[in-house]
């Protein structure tokens, strides 16, 4: 937009809008000549003074000083006359009755047309009528702020009877301003706390405290809704307390939220208690299903099979099999999402562990053609959860199984101390972990493509429930892997468990 | 041996019944844990195996009762238990005179293996 097409007169207010302007500095004028004369004056001047202009024009500029202050006055006088400089300052004026008006002087000299002094023309502006309009501009500043404040207010004497209120407070409440000044605020009280404000006021008269407080608030219509309720003291001339005045704010949102919230929370804890009965319930059947499945592979329980029904048995066996790791599984994950997965911290040594977890998987091991090496540092004893820690393991073992080849395949299992930390690591020699899908790895229901090797069923949530476990061990997991020659998983947690 | 089976689930009893007496046991349960209770209190067992959860009388009741009794350690207490709670919990069983537990759905083999081992001992 170029300036001229700025539409500069309609910034301009019509003079019929302009809101009255109250004339808050009346300035006092005189003009008084070298003998400091005052030859002119205006009606502000004079009136201020007591004197009609008339009588004002002749008097001595000294006239107009008190006593006291007039050698003061004269040395400046005759400075002015020798050098012209003018000084703007508080000089006190004093009127026909003899009060003393504070004004502040600001003058300029005046020259004949040869630059000549001969006089001056002051601005006397009157400083206690400043002061006075600012004490009247603080009350009526502090009025409005009570009576337009979106917040409720209301004043109450010693006995609890409101002797003001804002609109805001009397809207609220549904009453006028006349109904709700004279009545005792327990009127205005729900029943419900009604007991508790008779305490917070007999507390008050007692000591003169009060907190900030939350009460039930009651309208005309009987209807209720919560508030905060925050005193503060009034106090008269000379010092005594003669009441308080209360900022009430509506807290019916803050309320409500709150109430969702424990709402919420009370459900989340049914959730809670659902998925965990339901888990149970869940694997109750499966016991008697695997169990008995088990035993029709055992020719001394049952008798002996033909190979067709072993073979449907051990599907209906690695199927159920299936079925428990994932129940078993989804707990898990709930379980460290809701940070109530439970850890022993108890000592035990790494060869046990590792001599159990080489017994579980002896049978697998020889079943696949698959060499199982361990080895681990002498004597390693570690403060932490075993059960956990072999779970990882035995979950990174059942993946190295899924990417190693039959006949070919290797896993090993290493332990290693490293300063006060231990480091279990799996590596195998499988088919490896493409880059870019590498950092996915541990997020939740990821699988990587194992297809080509499958051997067992995964939920997809192994490696993040291992993350869980290993960072409430107080450790760290990860993997380093190169497509087509293998990968390694490890992780490194204290010796002595640190709680997270 | 002579071994007895506390759960109230009749399938997964039939399921140890059929393990146990497999491998040559003497096989007697109880769908309750009083009806459990009563049994040890009238006989030794050399091996009991018992559910943990059962409504109203619960494993843990029995377990109680036999501290209360100071009869726990004479019995081969090996516990069932669906929950997958952590060692920590059975610090306590253990330490009232429990000899190990059991986390369902039992393997045969484990099973099996739990009887032999408590058969090493008596």
């Amino acid at each position: 937009m170029s300036n001229q097409d700025f539409p500069t007169k309609n910034l301009e207010r019509p003079s019929t809008n302009r809101p009255k302007i109250r004339k808050t500095l009346p300035e006092l004028f005189r003009s008084v000549d070298l003998n400091g004369i005052i030859i002119d004056c205006n009606e502000d001047y004079a009136k201020r003074l007591g004197y009609t202009v008339d009588e004002v024009i002749g008097m001595s500029l000294f006239d107009h000083s008190p006593e006291s202050d007039r050698q003061q006055i004269s040395d400046s006088f005759e400075t002015w006359k020798k050098t012209g400089s003018v000084f703007n300052r508080k000089i006190n004026l004093i009127s026909k009755d003899q009060e003393i008006v504070k004004v502040l002087l600001s003058s300029n000299n005046r020259y004949t047309s040869d630059g000549k002094l001969i006089g001056s023309a002051t601005i006397l502006r009157d400083i206690s009528e400043i002061k006075w309009l600012q004490d009247l501009v603080k009350i009526k500043k502090y009025e409005s702020l009570y009576e337009n404040s979106p917040d409720l207010y209301r004043t109450v004497n010693y006995h609890g009877i409101i002797i003001d209120c804002n609109k805001a407070y009397a809207d609220k409440l549904g009453y006028t301003k006349d109904e709700a000044i004279g009545t005792n605020l327990l009127e205005h009280t729900s029943e419900k706390s009604i007991s508790n404000m008779r305490v917070n006021m007999a507390n008050w008269r007692n000591t003169g405290e009060g907190n900030t407080t939350e009460v039930w608030m009651k309208k005309k219509d009987g209807t209720e809704f919560p508030a905060l309720l925050t005193p503060t003291n009034l106090f008269d001339d000379d010092n005594a307390m003669i009441g308080r005045n209360v900022v009430i704010k509506d807290i019916t949102e803050l309320h409500d939220t709150k109430q969702n919230l424990s709402e919420r929370e009370k459900i989340d804890q049914l959730k809670e208690e659902f998925l965990s009965v339901v888990t149970h319930e869940l694997k109750s059947p499966l016991t008697p299903i695997i169990g008995f499945a088990q035993a029709l592979t055992k020719p001394n329980l049952l008798g002996e099979l033909n190979d067709k029904q072993l073979d449907a048995v051990k599907t209906i066996i690695a199927n159920a099999t299936r079925l428990r790791k994932l129940i078993t599984d989804l707990l898990d994950t709930h379980k460290l999402e809701l940070g109530q997965m439970k850890f022993a911290e108890k000592e035990f040594e790494v060869d046990s562990l590792l001599e159990s977890i080489k017994n579980s998987f002896s049978f697998a091991a020889k079943e696949k053609k698959i060499e199982m090496s361990f080895h681990s540092d002498e004597n390693i004893v570690i403060v932490s959860d075993k059960d956990r820690i072999e779970q990882v393991i035995t979950n990174l073992i059942y993946n190295a199984i899924d990417f190693v080849s039959e006949g070919t395949g290797k896993i090993k299992v290493a332990v290693q101390k490293q300063g006060p930390d231990v480091k279990f690591s799996v590596i195998d020699n499988g088919i490896g972990i493409a880059k870019e899908k590498q950092k996915e790895l541990f997020g939740k229901f990821y699988q990587a493509d194992t297809s080509r090797t499958r051997k067992h069923g995964g939920t997809g949530l192994g490696l993040s429930i291992c993350k869980g476990i290993i960072e409430n061990l107080g450790g760290k997991i990860g993997m380093e892997s190169v497509e087509n020659q293998g990968s390694t998983f490890y992780f490194i947690i204290p010796i002595q468990r640190k709680k997270t | 041996m002579k071994i007895l089976g506390i759960d109230d689930n009749p399938d997964i009893i039939k399921y140890v019944d059929l393990t146990a007496t497999g491998m040559g046991h003497e096989f007697s349960s109880a769908n309750n844990g009083r009806d459990g209770l009563k049994m040890i209190r009238e006989k030794k067992y050399d091996l009991v195996l018992l559910d943990l959860s059962m409504p109203e009388f619960s494993g843990i009741d029995v377990i109680d009762q036999l501290v209360v009794d100071d009869i726990i350690k004479n019995q081969k207490i090996v516990i069932f238990t669906a929950s997958s709670s952590t060692d920590s919990d059975f610090d306590e069983l253990i330490r009232k005179g429990v000899h190990s537990y059991l986390a369902k759905p039992i393997d045969i083999d484990i099973l099996m293996e739990k009887i032999n081992e408590i058969e090493s001992l008596n």
